[in-house]
């Protein structure tokens, strides 16, 4: 029965994996604040008080608790320890210079899980730095699993990263570029985003095919100017672009909400009402009022895309602008090869009663399929 | 027109004040006015001075492996007690100059791999339990932490072989614990229940843990055979034992809520709000009876700290905050999928289950829906067995 004891406490150890992570493990947060074209660099430090005691020893009467008097009386040794873990460095090529750190004042700040000492400190460097390397070593003795969390600051922007015991050292560019790229990403997920959406393309389609003919008599009658088709492809383009554009914005700002599985199935939806509206024409001349009314329910999905993207609360304006401006530029390129071939093609009789009808019915099938997957799981 | 979309402007306002609230308490740091003002509290303080002795010992000889040992099994343990992850680090800590030398004795290695398997580093924890048993094939400690770990990640069948091995160095009765924890996730409930309830006669005079971990076992397996009272008296003797048990309070909690008694629930939790798994179910109990969203609020700003540092311990409790408070089906999926890729537990399955229907969700459902029907894992909690999800038929 001894044997038993012995070896059954040791199961209870191991049965508890979610509750041996309940608390918040240790973070320091490190904001390094940059001036453009000054070698002087202004550092906060958030360390939390309980982790500076297990390696200093705060509480100096040992009764658990830590007043202000015991963390000014250990002041000099905080600073050291840690300004001591941590390394700024100006790079310049190859070349490397270490920027010399100074403590200059201690305040205390409350975080999510207690108090934290906040070290303010300088850094004066060679130059002004176009490449910051940081060092961080701050904790890793004790605790592998602390982590610092950085903020590098400029006047334009800023860059977050997370220094942990695997990646300790990192070189940030400390001259604004990012932003562009950061930009720059949303931009081509926003193109790659409409491409790869067949939904988005098959409903623009539906509503761009007709736009080089007009219904009449019962049947489809080719436009006579270019300027008529590309006014009515213009009209539709822009009513679809604004109202996509104003529920991705409310949507991706949290003041609208839509369950995604209603989404998908309603943009299913007004892509079988667009191809049904070819078959059987009923709103003839005003298909931007209904590309504007249907944009709203597509710029509802663009947002839970954009949403699965990942945004920093920082960066929303940069990703709702980057992202929308990939989309109009996925949705011009539609247009641009679209519209030739259409404009051509109009006169003939392979357009208006083969592509147009049969185009409009494969759509519309495809959207059937596509509410009865989504809205039906 | 999108009659699609619901407007959600109160829970806009809600989330917007506990942004301003989270901003506010980090804008401003302070000078105190007062030498005495109390910053805060050192848990575990008493404990901790303790260890000072031995803590200057493995300081000042590192090699001493017995020291090194003590600590860390000593830091092991108060983790698990205060459900504090900064504990198990400073074993890791500890270990770690012992655990990477080729000759590390099995026991490091064991302890080595506790601490990797509780920050669900799944895989890690397996391959140093596989060294440890290659210098000592027999060790019960490794092959029982190994049984735990491969069940936790769904591999039933070898957890089974691993249980067996233990028959020759800890005993039958351990081996047959270990057995029917494995069985009962296989398609073998009713039976491993019986199997464990004969085993084991509760006794004031057995150690504490052992007490609550079977206790728990029984309760756990009540409760998927959908006898709530029996899990009742089951956690109810658990909590007399050791009324501090975390892990028991946080199951129990569960059935509460299940049983729609979330006054009850928060009774137990409410001096847990220091535990961010028991502090979920806080939340969840104060949104089941609408009386506000402190400890949302407060569970949320912990969420956002763990996203910001990369945490990915809290998966399946961040996917019930996402479902059960948020009620935002996307994110919970998300969630309770990354969840399912790392573990596999009666909690794991079931909030994937959930996420995945109230998502509508077809490939997801698929998926659990088959892993149930491959496994026989048996479960008769709401909202895992109905018309799409068909888990076996209970006796």
């Amino acid at each position: 029965m001894k044997y038993l004891l012995c070896w059954v406490t040791l199961l209870a150890l191991l049965t508890l994996p979610g509750f041996a992570q309940a608390h918040k493990q240790s973070d320091s947060y490190l904001s390094i604040t940059l001036n453009a074209g000054s070698s002087q660099l202004q550092g906060q430090w958030d360390i939390a008080l309980r982790d500076l005691d297990f390696v200093i020893g705060l509480d100096a009467n040992a009764d658990d608790r830590i007043t202000w008097g015991e963390v000014k009386a250990q002041r000099a040794a905080i600073e050291s320890y840690a300004l001591g873990h941590l390394r700024l460095a100006s790079m310049q090529g190859d070349r490397r210079d270490d920027c010399a750190l100074q403590a200059q004042q201690m305040l205390i700040d409350e975080h999510v899980d207690g108090a934290y000492a906040v070290l303010r400190f300088s850094a004066s460097c060679h130059a002004a730095p176009r490449q910051l390397a940081i060092d961080y070593a701050l904790l890793f003795a004790v605790d592998p699993n602390h982590r610092g969390l950085l903020d590098l600051r400029t006047d334009s922007f800023t860059q977050a990263a997370v220094l942990s015991m695997e990646t300790p050292s990192i070189a940030l560019d400390a001259r604004s570029k990012n932003p562009w790229q950061q930009l720059r990403s949303f931009v081509v997920e926003g193109i790659w985003h409409i491409w790869q959406g067949y939904d988005h393309i098959l409903f623009l389609f539906t509503l761009l095919l007709p736009a080089v003919v007009l219904y009449r008599d019962g049947r489809w009658q080719p436009r006579a100017s270019l300027r008529e088709s590309s006014t009515d492809i213009l009209k539709v383009v822009t009513a679809f672009t604004l109202a996509h554009s104003l529920t991705l914005s409310l949507a991706a700002l949290g003041f609208v909400h839509a369950p995604s599985w209603l989404v998908e199935s309603a943009i299913a939806l007004t892509v079988l009402l667009g191809a049904l509206n070819i078959l059987f024409p009923v709103v003839r001349e005003r298909r931007w009022l209904v590309a504007l009314c249907f944009g709203l329910i597509h710029g509802l999905g663009f947002a839970s895309v954009l949403a699965d993207l990942g945004l920093q609360p920082g960066g929303l304006l940069q990703a709702l602008v980057g992202f929308n401006i990939g989309v109009e530029i996925g949705q011009l390129g539609i247009v641009a090869v679209l519209m030739p071939a259409s404009y051509v093609l109009r006169g003939t009789v392979f357009y208006r009663r083969l592509v147009l009808p049969g185009g409009a019915a494969a759509i519309g099938c495809l959207a059937l399929y596509w509410i009865g997957l989504r809205a039906f799981p | 027109m999108p009659q699609a979309s619901r407007w959600r402007i109160g829970r806009f306002v809600a989330a917007f004040t506990a942004l301003a609230i989270a901003t506010a308490s980090h804008a401003a740091p302070y000078v105190p006015q007062d030498d005495g003002a109390v910053l805060g509290l050192v848990p575990a303080g008493a404990l901790l001075r303790q260890f000072q002795p031995l803590r200057r010992a493995v300081a000042a000889n590192p090699d001493d492996v017995n020291a090194v040992l003590r600590l860390s099994k000593a830091y092991l343990d108060l983790g698990r007690r205060n459900g504090d992850p900064r504990f198990v680090s400073y074993a890791q800590a500890t270990l770690a100059p012992w655990v990477q030398r080729t000759d590390a004795p099995a026991a490091a290695l064991v302890l080595g791999a506790i601490v990797l398997q509780s920050s669900h580093r799944f895989d890690a924890s397996l391959a140093m339990l596989e060294r440890a048993l290659h210098s000592d094939p027999a060790n019960a400690q490794a092959l029982l932490t190994k049984a735990t770990v491969l069940q936790v990640r769904g591999n039933f069948s070898a957890a089974r072989k691993t249980c067996a091995q233990l028959t020759a160095s800890a005993g039958q009765l351990i081996a047959i614990a270990c057995l029917a924890s494995a069985n009962s996730m296989n398609g073998k409930l009713p039976e491993s229940y019986r199997l464990l309830d004969q085993v084991f006669t509760d006794d004031a005079r057995l150690p504490t843990d052992v007490r609550s971990w079977m206790r728990g076992q029984l309760g756990e397996m009540s409760v998927r055979l959908g006898a709530d009272a029996r899990a009742e008296q089951h956690f109810k003797a658990a909590l007399q034992a050791d009324p501090d048990d975390l892990y028991i309070k946080g199951v129990y909690a569960d059935l509460l809520l299940v049983q729609h008694r979330a006054q009850e629930a928060i009774a137990l939790l409410q001096n847990n709000e220091a535990q961010d798994a028991l502090l979920l179910r806080l939340a969840i109990a104060e949104a089941a009876i609408k009386t506000g969203h402190r400890w949302a609020d407060m569970y949320g700003a912990r969420f956002e700290a763990a996203r910001r540092d990369g945490d990915k311990t809290h998966l399946r409790e961040q996917a019930r905050f996402a479902l059960e408070v948020r009620g935002d089906t996307q994110q919970a999926l998300t969630l309770a999928r990354q969840n399912w890729q790392i573990q596999r537990e009666p909690a794991d399955v079931r909030i994937y289950a959930r996420a995945a229907k109230a998502a509508r969700n077809k490939d997801a459902i698929n998926e659990i829906d088959t892993w149930i029907r491959t496994t026989g894992y048996q479960d008769q909690t709401p909202g895992i067995v109905n018309a799409s999800l068909t888990a076996r038929a209970l006796p």
